[in-house]
Parts: C-alpha cells; structure tokens; sequence
C-alpha cells in the first residue's frame, strides 16, 4: 500500500499525561510523527490533536482505532490533504546589518505575503505562514541575506467534511454535565 | 444437550459469600455528609464498589489506608501476598472468576513497580482490575523523594486507564471512575495512584455514585442490525460454516448463545486458549482448541471454510501463524466489542462491533435450522487421525515416565471436568488446555496473551476466593513454581484450598521443544536443578507428596483432592516429552504438524 501524507485529528478532553499516551500509539509502532500541534478549541475543557504523519491509510486506521480506545479521546480520525484546509507559522530571525540589503529584504518580505514582526540594526524577525514547502523555500531566500535562525510550527488543519465537535458532544449535553 | 451453565450458578454462590461482608442497603451504610479522611475514603469506595477481598502489601507511601483496612477488617478482607506481582496477579484469578475488577493494593516506588507484569498481563487478557498505589507528598512529585517512581509514566502502557490523585476530594469521583472503566466494554486493568498527603487530607463524603458518566468514553456499542443480517444471510447460505470462540465469550457470558447458535445452524466451532471452557468438551459440535498447539481439524480446516464466524477473539498470533495465509478463501463475520479488533488482523466480510451475548441474541432468531453433516464429518476425520497419532500414544503411553497428558486426563475424570483450573506457562500449560475434557462453561483461568511464568499460583488463589464451592487446580511446571513460589506462605496463611500440582520435567520444556526442533537440540540454559519442593511446601506448612510412577497417580490426586486445605502435588513425568500438534514458527495455521 502506499505511504501518503495523513494528517489525525483529535478532539480530547484536556487532561494531564494525554500527550504521553497519544505519543504511546505511535512510538508503538515505530511510527515517526512529522508534526504535532495541541490547542484547546471553541469549546473549555476540549483540546484538538493535530498530528501529520507520513504513512499508507491501512496504518493510519489503525493508529486512529488506537487513539480511540484512551478513555480520554473523545473521537480521533484522520484526512488526506485533499480534504483539509491547513497552514503552518514559520518565524525567521536573518543577521543582517548592511542598510542597502536591509532595504532588499523588506521587498522580498512583501513580495512573499510575510510580515515583519522586529526590526534591530542586528537582525530583522519575520513571520511567514503557509504550507510547509512554502515556508521552506522562503528560508533558503532569506538565507542569501545573511545567517538565519528557523523556527516552524507543527500543522493546524480544519477539516472540510471531518465530524464537528457539536455532533460528537452536543452543547446541551456539556452543560448538563459540567 | 444440556449442560449447566457455571456462570450463573457462580453468581449466586458469590452473592452469598459477598453477603457476610456486605449486608447493609448504601444508603444507611453511611451518613449523608460527614467529615472523613482520604484514606477512609478510600476503604469506604471499595466497599460500595462491592469488594469483598483485596490482595496487598504496605509500605509507607500507603500506610494511612492500611490503618483504614485495620479497621475495617470486618468488611474487607485483605490478604497479605509475599510479592505484589502476587497481588496482581490473584486479583486477576478473582476477577476472571467473578468478572468482576478484582484489586490490589500496594506502595511506593518498588510495591508499584511489582506491579507492572501483572498490569501488562491484564491489558493483554482483558482482565478487570483495579491498582491502588500509594505515592509520596503531592508537594515531593518529580524530586527524586524517597520511594517515587513515576506511575502514571511507568503504568500508562500497561493499563487500560490511570489516574493520580493528589486531593482528597477527588477520591470518590476517580474510584467510581475507575471501577467502570475497568469493567465496562473491553475489560481492562487501572491504576490509581495516591500521594500521601490525599490520604491524610480530609474530604466530605457525601455519598458514593457508581458507573459515572464518562462522556468520551462510549464501552458499548449497540447492535445494529443491518449487520446482524448481513452475518445471518452468510451463515444460512454457508456449507462449510467455521466458529472460533474466544475469551470474549466468557466476558460476555455469551456461552449459552453461542450453543445455540452452534446446534441450530449447524457449525462446528473450537475455541481459542483463553475461550476454552465456553463449550463443554462433549459437545457434538465442539471440534477442539486452535492455535499453534490446538487441535489438528480445526488449524487444517482454517483453510476450507466458506465463512468464519469469530466471537469475542483477536485473532493473535498464536491461533493464525502467519496471518495473511489465515482463511483466506473465507468470508469473514468478527463480533467483537473492541473497534480497534476489527480488521487489525484479518480482514472482514461483515464486521459485528458489539457485545457478543447481545449480537448473538440478534442474530439468533434470523439463523436458519441447518446441518453440515459432511463437513463435520471432515472434523471428526481429523480427530480420529490425530487420535492415532497423538491423542492415543499421548494418553496410553508405555514409556517408563509419565507424560503431562495422562496425568491431565485422570484429574479431568477425577473431578469430572468441573474444576477450575489454572495452569501456568509451557508445556504443562498446553497439556492441561488440550487434554482436561470441561464440562462446565466457565473454568479456565490461564495467562495467555503475555504468557507470563508465575502466573498461576497467586491467580488459583484468586479463583478459591471467587469460587470456594469449586476446587481449584494449579497445574504448574517446574519451572513457573519457582517464579511466584513465595506465594506458598500466602495461600498457606488463608488456609484456602488451593491444589496444585507440579509437573516436574527438569526442563523449561517448553523451550527446550523449541531447541530441540529449532535450534538442533542444543539445550541452551533450560536444564534446572530443583530443589526438594515438598520439602518446601511443607516449610511454609502446607502439606504434599510426590509421585514418580504411573500406578499410583490416580490414588495421589484423588488423595490431593480429598486433602482439606491446600496441598502440593509433585509429579515426576517425561523429560523430553514434545507437545504436538504443532504450528511452527513462520508457517500457517493449516501447516500443522501431527509429529
Ligand atoms: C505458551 C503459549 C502457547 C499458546 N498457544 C496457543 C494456541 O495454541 N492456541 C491459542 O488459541 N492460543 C494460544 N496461546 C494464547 C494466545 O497467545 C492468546 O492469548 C489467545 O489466543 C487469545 O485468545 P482470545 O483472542 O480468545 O482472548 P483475548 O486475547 O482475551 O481477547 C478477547 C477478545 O474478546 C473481545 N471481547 C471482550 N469482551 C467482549 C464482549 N463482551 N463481547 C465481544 N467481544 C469481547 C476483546 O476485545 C478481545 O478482542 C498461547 C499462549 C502461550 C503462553
Ligand atoms: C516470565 C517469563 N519468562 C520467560 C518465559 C519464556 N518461557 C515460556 S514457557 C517457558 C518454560 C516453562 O518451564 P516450566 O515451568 O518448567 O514448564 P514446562 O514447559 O516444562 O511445562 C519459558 C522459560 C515466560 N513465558 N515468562
């Protein structure tokens, strides 16, 4: 079968050592996990797993039934790329002192959709956002500028046809309940 | 056929034992709201929870809930194991017994740590237990204080849930909690763990609320019947229809259906190791045990069956050799409560993500009436081979020694295959599964899924305190016996009559077959020197004999049997003798060796 991008998507309750038994499911299985984003969602109490892995749909599954069975997984699934809406945040920090390509850099900023958040006579921060072949591609631009510092976030997604949380915990139920 | 169901009777035999300990309604038991300390806290939830015995040992991490225990001994029995992997793994006897969590309790650091094979043991059998571990002062976690493991670290692999408590207030909510889990869906062990400051930390008790709402937990799928049709409309148009009968059968008491469904529809059907006993061996339609060392008809006709009907197994490693030669031809049916099950090994036709009891129920009314004369036939013709082959030689031997089999066969007729019984890990293991001729349907307690040596000394003491109208029968290996031997001075302090018997080959046999098949008979390290084990046995007072010749093998076990309180039996049998069938590594199921 063929290995593709698969992106797992989560809603859990937000519980200490969670992580530690999701990470579980994967380190079983030898299985390496590309990115990793936790956030709560619109709902307190409620976390959302974002996690992209490189692997073939029948392991995906089962990884997904795994994740499931912890008490505390209200519903995992997983999506291809296809069926996802999804970005990443890259921040850049480029050592670069010399005003005339200082002045370069700006225009390449603008020119790539990427914002400055800091300006210093030593460095400038920039912030990027996009997918991750994007957010790469910039640094090796901003790399001819001078020494650049690179930090990227794991994947947020939504899903366009994956289950919403108000179908799998109806609101009136939470209320009933907390 | 009738055949009586142990589960019921097992019911009310544990209802008039929990009785003595349990009379008072909740709700008088205790006042509405009072002032009471974690530990206590802690006593008065197993209490409600319906415990009646627990098994443990303390340390200082704890200590504030034994002086809880000591006073209410009255109510709750706790037994006093030698190791804690004991506690373990007699609350896991208890709970296969009762199928109800089973518990222990224990400290700190290396009283947890003990813990962890019988933990893994558990999640790999499904086996309902609740752990409680004492733990250091909420304000020492994670700086290296004296006696800290990290549990929940070390225990997240191995439970089906944990949880640490570090206030007192969360105590009632988190037992409640813990129970249900344990019990409910695929059964499972727990573990929580308790700083101590919890323990001495006062909470208002306001009353004890069981099986709470876990709202992302959802144990119990419900039947949906579209499936249930789909799976009858396979089994009213099979020929050569196939069961397999698994553990889940027993969790779910599903043992009942699971007879009906056989005679009505006409399938034969073999259990795997853990569902043995869910079909009395003289059932017309019951072909025998599957696997690697199971019965010959039911590996080689994995091969020719149109459609497979498995029930409550997981299709492990040890039923299928290698997987993706397993019944390939055949349209699958997998009623399994566990979604995670489904299609993880075998792919399925139609898959039932239920409870067994209440799927079969479902389905039984849309089956068919039906024989499959010729194919059971195809059965019995395997049988009557591997009677030639193996069966016969194995049960009539004429070598000098005796050989595990026969001594199986003589307890089987002696207590006519009503016993529980509780073998260890090996050989001895594999003969008891093969040869001991059930009559009952709930009476086989054994480690199957981790394999674990030790395991059935403190498990057959478990099952005496789950069934003390039943005898109980360890059936151990030389080797396992000294895994878990300390537990002599438990079951000795209980007076409980725990029978075992040893069955004393000087090897790891089961290792050694595999070297002598595998590895050209190079005997690497399994050869034991043993000690005097009645000798033993009797230094921690428990009585016992040993027996060397075939002659006087039934008067030694009915002597056995007779003997009030617990007794060592030690068996002097074959050395080298192989377990066949079977199923060799890398091979299908339907490659089984006979010899
Ligand atoms: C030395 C050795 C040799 C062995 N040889 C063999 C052998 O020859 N043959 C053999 O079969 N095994 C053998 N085993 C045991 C083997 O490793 C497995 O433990 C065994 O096959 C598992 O059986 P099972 O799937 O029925 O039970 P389990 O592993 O206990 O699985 C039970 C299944 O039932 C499901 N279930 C639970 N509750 C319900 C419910 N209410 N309704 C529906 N489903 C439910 C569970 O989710 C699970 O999938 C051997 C073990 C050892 C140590
Ligand atoms: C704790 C543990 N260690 C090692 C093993 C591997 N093992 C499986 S069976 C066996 C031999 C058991 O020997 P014995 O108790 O003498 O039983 P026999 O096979 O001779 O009947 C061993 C070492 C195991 N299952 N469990």
């Amino acid at each position: 079968m063929q290995v593709k991008k698969l992106t797992i998507s989560a809603y859990t309750e937000n519980v200490v050592g969670l992580l530690n038994q999701i990470t579980l499911v994967f380190t079983r299985r030898h299985l390496n996990i590309d990115s990793l984003n936790v956030s709560e969602t619109e709902r307190k109490g409620i976390s959302r797993f974002t996690i992209a892995l490189t692997t073939t749909e029948a392991m995906a599954n089962k990884v997904v039934q795994q994740l499931n069975k912890i008490i505390e997984v209200i519903h995992a699934e997983y999506h291809e790329d296809s069926n996802l809406i999804y970005n990443q945040i890259a921040l850049y920090k480029v050592s670069i002192s010399d005003a005339k390509k200082v002045q370069s850099l700006d225009s390449i900023v603008r020119q790539n959709g990427a914002t400055i958040l800091s300006q210093t006579e030593e460095y400038t921060v920039i912030q990027n956002i996009g997918h991750r072949r994007i957010l790469e591609a910039f640094l090796t631009i901003l790399q001819d500028y001078g020494e650049t510092e690179f930090v990227r976030s794991g994947r947020v997604a939504l899903t366009t046809d994956g289950i919403r949380l108000n179908e799998l915990l109806p609101a009136e139920e939470e209320a009933h309940l907390s | 056929m009738e055949f009586k169901s142990n589960t019921t009777m097992e019911k009310e035999s544990l209802t008039s034992t929990a009785k003595d300990v349990y009379h008072q309604p909740t709700a008088q038991k205790f006042k509405e709201v009072e002032t009471i300390s974690g530990a206590e806290a802690i006593v008065r939830c197993l209490i409600e929870e319906g415990v009646d015995v627990l098994f443990g040992y303390p340390g200082g991490a704890i200590m504030p809930v034994y002086d809880e225990l000591y006073k209410y001994q009255d109510q709750l029995n706790h037994i006093l194991v030698r190791h804690e992997q004991g506690a373990g793994h007699a609350a896991q006897g208890y709970a296969r017994i009762t199928r109800r969590p089973g518990v222990s309790i224990v400290t700190s650091g290396p009283g947890a740590t003990n813990l962890v094979t019988p933990l893994g043991d558990a999640l790999m059998d499904s086996t309902p237990i609740v752990c409680i571990s004492g733990q250091v002062p909420a304000h020492l976690l994670g700086t290296d204080a004296f006696q800290e493991t990290d549990v929940i670290g070390v225990t997240t692999a191995v439970t089906k849930w944990n949880y640490q408590i570090t206030k007192a207030s969360e105590i009632p909510e988190v037992f409640a909690k813990a129970f249900y889990i344990a019990n409910s869906g695929r059964p499972g062990p727990v573990m929580i763990d308790i700083t101590k400051n919890a323990q001495f930390e006062e909470l208002e008790w306001k009353g004890y609320q069981p099986n709470p709402v876990v709202r992302s937990y959802k144990p119990k799928p419900a039947v949906k019947m579209n499936r249930i049709e789909e799976a009858a409309e396979l089994l009213n148009s099979a020929e050569r229809p196939f069961m397999l009968v698994g553990h889940g059968v027993l969790i779910s008491k599903a043992q009942e259906e699971v007879m009906s469904l056989m005679e009505k529809a006409g399938i034969p059907a073999a259990c795997t190791l853990q569902g043995l006993s869910a079909v009395p061996k003289e059932h017309p339609m019951y072909m025998g045990m599957l696997g690697m060392h199971g019965n010959y008809g039911p590996n080689l006709l994995s091969s020719e069956c149109d459609v497979l009907l498995a029930v409550g197994m997981r299709f492990d490693d040890r039923v299928t050799g290698v997987a993706s030669t397993y019944a390939t031809q055949a349209k699958v049916i997998h009623i399994e409560i566990d979604p995670s099950e489904i299609d993880k090994i075998i792919p399925t036709t139609v898959a039932v993500n239920a409870d067994a009891k209440e799927a079969l129920q479902a389905l039984l009314p849309l089956i068919k009436t039906n024989t499959h004369d010729d194919w059971v036939a195809r059965f019995k013709a395997c049988e009557i081979e591997e009677y030639e082959k193996v069966i016969g030689p194995d049960l009539f031997a004429n070598t000098e020694g005796m050989k595990m089999p026969e001594v199986i066969k003589c307890l089987s007729d002696l207590t006519k295959g009503e016993a529980i019984i509780v073998p260890d890990v090996g050989q001895h293991q594999m003969a008891a599964g093969r040869y001991y001729e059930y009559t009952s349907t709930d009476g086989w307690v054994t480690s199957g899924g981790l394999g674990t040596m030790g395991f059935a000394m403190p498990a057959a003491l478990g099952c005496a305190f789950a069934a003390p109208d039943r005898d109980v029968v360890a059936i151990i290996g030389d080797g396992c016996f000294q895994m878990c031997i300390q537990e002599l001075g438990t079951i000795s302090q209980t007076k409980l009559p725990v029978k075992m018997i040893i069955l004393n080959n000087s090897f790891l046999g089961m290792v050694r077959q595999w070297q002598e098949l595998f590895f050209d008979r190079r005997y690497s390290f399994t050869e034991l020197q043993n000690p005097d084990f009645i000798t033993i046995a009797k230094g921690y007072g428990i009585d016992g004999k040993t027996v060397k010749e075939r002659a006087n093998l039934e008067q030694a076990l009915q002597d056995m049997l007779d003997h009030e309180g617990p007794y060592v039996l030690e068996l002097i049998v074959e050395k080298e003798h192989n377990v066949f069938p079977m199923v060799p590594a890398g091979c299908g199921a339907s490659e089984m060796r006979l010899e």
